[in-house]
């Protein structure tokens, strides 16, 4: 067993550091230095996994070797995925949920996303993967997962979808079921037998391309197949059916043919999750973190009701490891917490339950790794302007990747909009909003990523903190704020803010006004507040191309100025529009890469989930 | 040390303690909480006077359907390519198109206006920028750019906007091309500044 098991390590990583080191590298004579290495097949028993679209064939990336592939051509695996943003998540059979980056196809395979193939299929760990140099082949294995006996039924779990065929042998008393394009895996050679009508259930690898089952059994039995794709159950003379006889040949008859009938493919997948644990940490008095640890990223809306925090996560089952450490939480002792319990809602839902002590604020953000980190923090504030109101603040720019613009005595826009932005938090925080910065320090969070941020946390206003630069032309000068096209809450907020700002700065900067970014981005207008999915703007501070803008913006008073008038302009904002209905959420096309849509579990169908 | 100079200096201890203390003090109050003096339903305030902004990318005048016929009809009419020159606007540099003559293909053609527009004084596009192919699928014109295109771009929001608004304006003059989708030595990258993300393919602006 344990040889086994090395030997199936040893392999994943002979794949591993073997796939650099086979990969044939993109012509070097060529004038480009293309992230695409030539073109490559993914084969699955006999068949590629392709698609119609030739831009959408699989690819070698050049850079790191990767095998590309297009999400959709892994349906034909049983695997369905939507692209959300920057990632990808992918559910396979199992119903388990993965969530891998994305990868933008290079100029040879332009329209849509790739995923790293043997990055997915090793992460779900249902395929066993060798690679072909001479033909730029991946191909893949089914891995058989789990071989059972449960009374009379034989049940075989595969990671892949695979088609057993059934041969009867002595005289009925010995059944080879045999599994091309599959491998055995970790399974045991021997299977625990519990069926007085079987004997014993054997494993072994028949060929490179086939896994065996022998099944000995006492007296000869028919065998009905029920459900195909990647989980079998056979049944050894189920009720009614008719016991295997001997033919007059000698050889084992039944009354149906043995070979399995696979049924329909279920097309159906559940978005079930596991909660696998719960754990708190505190971080000091005036903090508490509760770490979620789930297969998937959940989607919770948090509800704060009579001092009782409430997070509902929807059909998610429980770990038994969640279910004890669920039963700790009732000891939890904490300044801002009464309580704290997990409570389960209906069939498949569980409630975090926290009772507060006092007014806390909360922050919710997806964990590394999977699941969410739920920090409850000092007491939020419940008086002033802009209190119970959350906004982001973005910084822009950061790290080495994103400066911004450059003086002309060298200083980076991203060394100023830092100090700035943090000061724009600060004096929201004093106003008593939830201040979710997109960086507090010199890195590049990444243009999408803050939008994200702003998305996740489902802010009421995003503001963007940004420099400007007018060079050849060094008069141009002054405040500028941009909305997204012709947005109207948005074009109100940056005329709050811009005359706020004005007004806290004085003669130091100009006041230009607010204006749509359409302007300066035809058409699409600036990514970040396209893709924030509420109001906002991108205020320009003033130009570092002209002396009298950029000495005012290096004045840490004027600077100070300005972030207060920004947290005013918002304010302000808020004053004239006070309905919460003034939010505006942009509609998102989603990207359409031809993927299906991803399907539903009905309500009352109980997905297979072994820890549920 | 004499009764004066110890009587002088317990009075100056003591009247520099009750400055630092009525400095602590005031510095110690809590600020006062902003108070808008905007009710529900305030319009906003009026927006900064000043011209109208001028975009930052013009397009050339669309020529008739069949194009403009040579006034001699025996001098055949030279091939050309528009590119784009910076000249200073209103709200800093802009981007103005200018016709130049060019032969060969779309690609050549395309390839030679890279080229013009990355050399010279204040060009557009980094310096020894060069177009390395060129594909059109469909509406989108596909634009893959040398690694110059990164490796030299100066930095700067400005810059950014003016280098990827030329490039889509200069793809967007190849009939049927309403989209245009840059890429740097093959790859798709998301941004060159961090305004402005390349994942995804430009519109061209109306002609």
């Amino acid at each position: 067993m344990m040889q086994r098991r090395l030997g199936v390590v040893f392999a994943v990583g002979l794949l591993s550091s073997s796939l650099p080191a086979l990969a044939q590298r993109a012509d070097s004579g060529a004038l480009w230095a293309s992230r695409f290495g030539g073109n490559a097949q993914v084969v699955f028993g006999s068949s590629p996994l392709t698609t119609s679209n030739p831009n959408r064939m699989p690819y070698r990336d050049s850079r790191d070797n990767a095998i590309c592939i297009a999400p959709e051509s892994l349906v034909s695996l049983g695997i369905v995925a939507r692209v959300e943003g920057g990632s990808v998540k992918l559910i396979g059979a199992d119903k388990n949920l993965i969530v891998v980056a994305a990868r933008q196809g290079p100029f040879e395979r332009a329209g849509g996303v790739f995923v790293d193939a043997v990055e997915v299929l090793k992460t779900m760990g249902i395929a066993a993967l060798s690679f072909e140099p001479s033909t730029n082949t991946l191909i893949l294995r089914s891995v058989l997962r789990d071989v059972s006996l449960q009374g009379d039924a034989l049940k075989v779990t595969a990671g892949l979808p695979v088609t057993p065929s059934v041969s009867i042998e002595s005289q009925g008393l010995r059944v080879v079921v045999d599994f091309p394009g599959a491998t055995i895996g970790e399974l045991p050679r021997q299977i625990g037998v519990s069926s007085s009508k079987v004997l014993a259930v054997r494993t072994l690898q028949a060929d490179e391309n086939t896994a065996r089952l022998v099944i000995d059994l006492s007296e000869p039995v028919a065998f009905s197949w029920r459900e195909g794709r990647a989980s079998l159950v056979a049944t050894l003379a189920p009720p009614g059916a008719p016991i295997a006889t001997a033919s007059t040949n000698g050889m084992l008859s039944t009354t149906k043919p043995p070979t399995p009938a696979m049924k329909t493919a279920r097309t159906t997948f559940s978005s079930s999750m596991v909660l696998r644990d719960i754990s708190t940490s505190s971080l000091g008095d005036d903090r508490l973190r509760f770490a979620l640890q789930t297969t998937r990223v959940p989607n919770v809306r948090p509800s704060v009701q009579k001092g009782k925090l409430v997070l509902d996560f929807g059909n998610i089952y429980l770990a038994d490891s969640a279910k004890s450490s669920a039963a700790t939480l009732a000891e939890l002792k904490h300044p801002l917490i009464k309580s704290a319990q997990l409570v389960p809602v209906g069939g498949n839902a569980v409630r975090l339950l926290v009772e507060l002590a006092s007014q806390v604020g909360y922050t919710i953000r997806n964990a590394k790794g999977g699941g969410l980190l739920v920090d409850l923090l000092t007491p939020r504030k419940t008086e002033g302007p802009l209190a119970g109101r959350t906004i982001v603040v973005d910084p822009g720019h950061g790290g080495s990747s994103s400066t911004g613009n450059r003086a002309d005595d060298g200083i980076l826009e991203k060394n100023l909009t830092l100090p700035i932005g943090l000061m724009v938090a600060q004096n929201l925080e004093a106003m008593g909003a939830n201040v979710i910065l997109t960086r507090d320090s010199d890195f590049d969070p990444g243009l999408e990523e803050r939008a994200i941020i702003a998305n996740r946390a489902n802010a009421d206003i995003f503001v963007s903190v940004h420099l400007n630069d007018g060079r050849p032309n060094r008069t141009v000068r002054g405040i500028e704020v941009y909305y997204h096209r012709q947005e109207e809450t948005s074009r109100d907020l940056a005329r709050f803010i811009g005359a706020k700002i004005k007004e806290n700065v004085g003669d130091a900067l100009p006041l230009r006004g607010g204006r749509s970014d359409t302007v300066n981005a035809p058409e699409k207008g600036y990514a970040i507040l396209r893709s924030s999915q509420m109001t906002g703007v991108l205020v320009e501070l003033g130009y570092m191309s002209n002396s009298a803008d950029y000495a005012s913006l290096k004045n840490p008073d004027v600077q100070r100025q300005a972030a207060q008038g920004i947290a005013e302009g918002i304010a302000d904002y808020f004053a004239a529009n006070p309905s919460s209905l003034t939010k505006y959420v942009k509609p998102q096309k989603p990207r359409d890469f031809g993927l299906p849509p991803l399907p539903t579990f009905p309500d009352d169908e109980t997905p297979e989930n072994p820890v549920k | 040390m004499t009764n004066q100079k110890r009587i002088f200096l317990a009075l100056f201890s003591i009247l520099l303690g009750m400055g630092l203390g009525v400095l602590v003090f005031f510095m110690s109050r809590p600020k006062m909480p902003y108070v808008s003096p905007y009710v529900p339903g305030s319009t906003p305030p009026p927006d900064a006077p000043g011209p109208t902004p001028q975009p930052i990318i013009t397009m050339p005048t669309p020529t008739p359907a069949g194009g403009t016929e040579p006034k001699d009809p025996g001098v055949p009419k030279k091939p050309t390519v528009t590119i784009y020159k910076i000249a200073d606007g209103p709200d800093g540099p802009v981007l103005l198109p200018e016709a130049i003559e060019a032969s060969g293909d779309d690609q050549a053609r395309l390839a030679f206006a890279v080229e013009s527009m990355a050399k010279g004084t204040n060009p557009p596009l980094p310096k020894d920028t060069r177009l390395l192919r060129l594909k059109v699928t469909g509406d989108t014109a596909l634009l893959d750019m040398s690694k110059e295109l990164k490796d030299n771009f100066p930095g700067g929001d400005r810059a950014e906007l003016l280098l990827v608004n030329a490039l889509v304006g200069l793809g967007g003059q190849l009939p049927g091309v309403k989209k245009v989708q840059i890429f740097v030595a093959g790859e798709a990258i998301e941004s060159l500044g961090g305004m402005q993300s390349l994942l995804e393919p430009f519109s061209v602006p109306q002609k």
